[in-house]
């Protein structure tokens, strides 16, 4: 990675204003991925003094600022059991000290743990120029133009897990699972190799474990078939769990 | 860029490339515990503290660490010396680069939780990758550190 041009604005707007006009400006959250790029930036606009970190939770209603650490969330007491075990294994403690939820979200990447753990729990986000959609919109479809996002919310749910599968413990997940409990039960299913994906059960039983409704495919981590088998696994494993 | 970084307590004022990244500074002004290995925040060798915080110093950029606290292993030496000796009693060491790495991590971790048990050890050791040996030593080395050396 080569940068021309690094600012760290104080002001929302500028950075915005900046991002818009700016041909090849990029954002700089945690910088992680960011940094492996082989490629020069003409500007990175770090979000780092906007003060757009921090968890909180009013009635039931959980927003984690875009900013925040992955860290935080692996060691919240304020988060569900999905989110708190859906970051404990994404690289090592010094990347998730500066790897931001934002970041994990604006990928869109297919290995997420974080993407999946949110799609399980139906969250929403909040984009400075767009406004509010869902995360599965955003999975699905991305966004016309560019935006910065803000911050990230869902429902509190009744219960919640999240179980992958990893060849070693820092590794991308060669399939993830997260299942939230309210009234259903929603399944997302992560490292398909594609994108997370999720599907809402009335109920939790052996007709779930078939896993019908998700699309698996092979590629040099594992096969379509090996991968929907894991699932299953992991996802009874859940079930046994107390789920 | 002009930044001033507080490296282990001192200030250092310079200019800086906007794509430069903390090792290589902290390395240019002689701070050579920190060392570069997989350069892509994978392996650990170049852990250091940012405001009390372990990060890769690989992946964190100069000018984002302007008028912040860092911490090389230079400015911990004490804290190190104690747990490095319980690392030489067991033998731990075989080429030695990812030691500075792992005592990094290490005095981070007591820093949050100064009497964690010997899983918590492991998972946060996760990131520290070492090409010698199986960590079997580090372990032991670490239980013996925590069992009566604290």
């Amino acid at each position: 990675m080569r940068i021309t041009r690094y600012i760290q604005p104080n002001d929302l707007n500028e950075a915005y204003e900046r991002l818009v006009e700016t041909k090849g400006a990029v954002i700089m959250a945690g910088g992680m991925f960011l940094r492996l790029q082989h490629r020069t930036l003409p500007l990175v606009i770090d979000l780092g003094h906007l003060g757009l970190d921090g968890i909180s939770s009013a009635g039931g209603l959980v927003t984690i600022g875009a900013m925040t650490p992955l860290r935080c969330l692996e060691t919240s007491q304020d988060l569900p059991d999905i989110l708190k075990k859906g970051t404990r294994q994404v690289a090592g403690v010094a990347v998730r000290n500066m790897a931001t939820v934002g970041g994990s979200i604006m990928g869109r990447y297919p290995f997420s743990d974080v993407a999946c753990c949110l799609l399980a729990l139906d969250a929403k986000l909040k984009f400075h120029y767009h406004g509010e959609m869902t995360l599965q919109s955003f999975l699905d479809h991305g966004l016309e133009g560019e935006d910065i996002l803000l911050e990230v919310f869902f429902e509190m749910p009744e219960a919640s897990d999240y179980k992958s599968f990893r060849k070693t413990y820092t590794d991308f997940p060669t399939v993830a699972v997260g299942v939230v409990k309210r009234e259903s039960y929603t399944v997302a299913i992560g490292a398909r190799p594609g994108r997370a994906k999720k599907w809402t059960y009335d109920e939790m039983n052996r007709q779930t474990l078939a896993l019908e409704a998700f699309e698996f495919s092979s590629d040099r981590r594992a096969s379509a078939e090996y991968r929907k088998q894991l699932a299953a696994a992991l996802l009874e494993d859940i079930m046994e769990g107390g789920m | 860029m002009e930044v001033t970084l507080i490296i282990n307590g001192d200030h250092y004022g310079f200019s800086a490339e906007p794509d430069e990244v903390l090792l290589d500074t902290l390395r240019k002004l002689g701070f050579k515990s920190v060392k570069r290995g997989c350069d892509t925040a994978s392996c650990g060798v170049c852990n250091i503290l940012v405001d009390g915080k372990l990060v890769p110093s690989c992946a964190f950029l100069t000018v984002r660490a302007n008028r912040r606290n860092i911490t090389t292993l230079e400015g911990v030496s004490k804290q190190a010396e104690e747990i490095g000796n319980f690392f030489m009693a067991e033998g731990v060491e075989q080429c030695g680069f990812c030691t500075p790495g792992h005592m990094m991590s290490l005095i981070a971790l007591f820093n949050e939780n100064p009497h964690p048990d010997i899983e918590t050890v492991k998972h946060y050791l996760a990131g520290n990758m070492c090409r010698c040996s199986g960590y079997e030593g580090q372990h032991r080395a670490i239980e013996a550190f925590m069992g009566g050396g604290k």
